[in-house]
């Protein structure tokens, strides 16, 4: 017994002594190459980010902006325009109704084709 | 008003609204209407009323208080430079009848005339300050013998009103001689294409995409005249001086939030120069035209960056 109980005690402390030269290794050997490693990984990855950020990609508003494209589909797209005028307003002009100005109104897309413009009147 | 107005009405958004051939209809005669009750050049008018009118306090309808209104927020906003009081100085500088069928003298001559280039400045007296709108009353109070001018706004004020009258529609626009509004949900969704003019040349030099608000224009190549010395004058006056400026800038166009602010803000850089122009349309966005014919763009360009009513890009 005493001898099995004395191999018990010496197998514990040879696992205990070897678990605390492992204890004694990780702080010596592994803190600080692992700290170093994450801060790199970690910058790599903002770098990345930041990367495709400043091209105008933003993964988070693009997730699938890297794959092909379908085909668009072609689609004609007609706009009518319901009516527009054109009326001349006379600064002077006398006050009768319709006659002081002169009106063209167009139904479709035609008069409106032309983009609105701005001017000096 | 002495210019074109133009409606490009789309769909209703409710189903007992005027159909947009009726709307644009009704939205003419309101404009006809605004025009000829605020023209100077009209002896009937409201506005000829209220200047003529000896009493310092008079009773004013709706439509010219708000006409009041909007001049002398042009001048708060201006700090004095888009005056509404300068009547008198601008009827001296040869400005006193309509000069609508008129043919406008050159501005390329103007230009090789070498007018003195100088900007202008808010009158001391501020006498602006001294117009009082009251709605309750209804009435305008100023000081008497201080004429007041609504024509500096007028234009961006009517496109301002009938884009109210119109905000039940999809999408429309609203020309009122070059200031313009546009809206409706359909506009945000595709913006309208505006395109500016060159004062010079006439042809097409930007495109703005807009989907709310307002964009105007001035220049000085509509409102010009020779005076019988032979001097090149223009309506756009300093109000210290009461004369005409040449700022090194023949023409602004400007972005806001509505048609009014973009009239002002065209007038306050066409009035400050190049820099003060910058620094006027550096919000909003616009573009400027030089003496020599050179337009530059200012302001905000990139789409993500303006502001959310409007959109600008390089035509």
């Amino acid at each position: 017994m005493a001898t099995a109980a004395t191999a018990a005690v010496m197998t514990t402390d040879q696992v205990t002594g070897s678990r605390g030269r492992r204890r004694e290794r990780h702080p010596l050997l592994g803190a600080f190459p692992l700290s170093v490693l994450t801060l790199a990984t970690f910058l790599v990855v903002l770098a990345v980010l930041a990367a495709r950020l400043q091209s105008g990609s933003d993964p988070a508003l693009s997730a699938f902006a890297g794959k092909p494209e379908k085909a668009a589909r072609q689609v004609l797209v007609r706009r009518v325009y319901e009516r527009v005028v054109v009326v001349h307003l006379p600064a002077s002009a006398p006050a009768q109704s319709g006659s002081s100005s002169q009106q063209v109104s167009s139904e479709g897309a035609g008069a409106a084709s032309a983009a609105p413009v701005t001017r000096t009147s | 008003m002495g210019s074109d107005i133009r409606l490009i009405v789309e769909a209703p958004l409710l189903a007992d609204l005027p159909a947009p051939h009726e709307a644009t209809e009704i939205q003419r005669r309101y404009i006809e209407d605004f025009a000829r009750r605020l023209s100077r050049f009209r002896p009937d008018s409201e506005l000829c009323a209220l200047n003529g009118d000896q009493h310092e306090t008079v009773s004013a309808s709706g439509l010219l208080r708000a006409a009041v209104s909007a001049g002398v927020w042009a001048a708060w906003r201006s700090e004095g430079l888009v005056d509404p009081t300068l009547l008198g100085e601008i009827e001296a500088a040869g400005y006193a009848e309509s000069h609508d069928g008129r043919e406008p003298a050159s501005l390329r001559e103007a230009l090789a005339a070498g007018p003195a280039l100088r900007v202008a400045r808010a009158h001391p007296d501020e006498r602006w300050k001294a117009i009082e709108v009251d709605e309750r009353r209804g009435t305008v109070r100023r000081p008497p013998g201080v004429g007041i001018d609504t024509g500096g706004t007028g234009k961006g004020l009517a496109a301002d009103a009938v884009a109210h009258r119109l905000r039940s529609y999809t999408r429309y626009v609203v020309d009122c001689g070059g200031d313009i509004a546009v809206g409706g949900v359909g506009a945000q969704l595709e913006p309208f294409e505006i395109e500016v003019e060159h004062p010079l040349t006439g042809e097409s030099v930007h495109a703005f995409r807009v989907c709310g608000g307002g964009i105007a224009t001035s220049g000085l190549n509509v409102r010009i005249w020779r005076r019988e010395d032979g001097s090149f004058a223009h309506h756009l006056l300093d109000p210290c001086s009461g004369e005409p400026v040449w700022s090194g800038l023949i023409g602004a166009t400007a972005l806001a939030p509505s048609a009014l602010e973009a009239e002002t803000l065209t007038k306050i850089a066409l009035l400050s120069g190049p820099m003060g122009a910058r620094r006027a349309l550096a919000e909003h966005g616009g573009l400027i035209v030089h003496n020599d014919g050179d337009v530059e763009l200012v302001g905000p360009r990139d789409e993500r960056c303006v502001t959310a009513s409007l959109t600008g890009r390089a035509a």
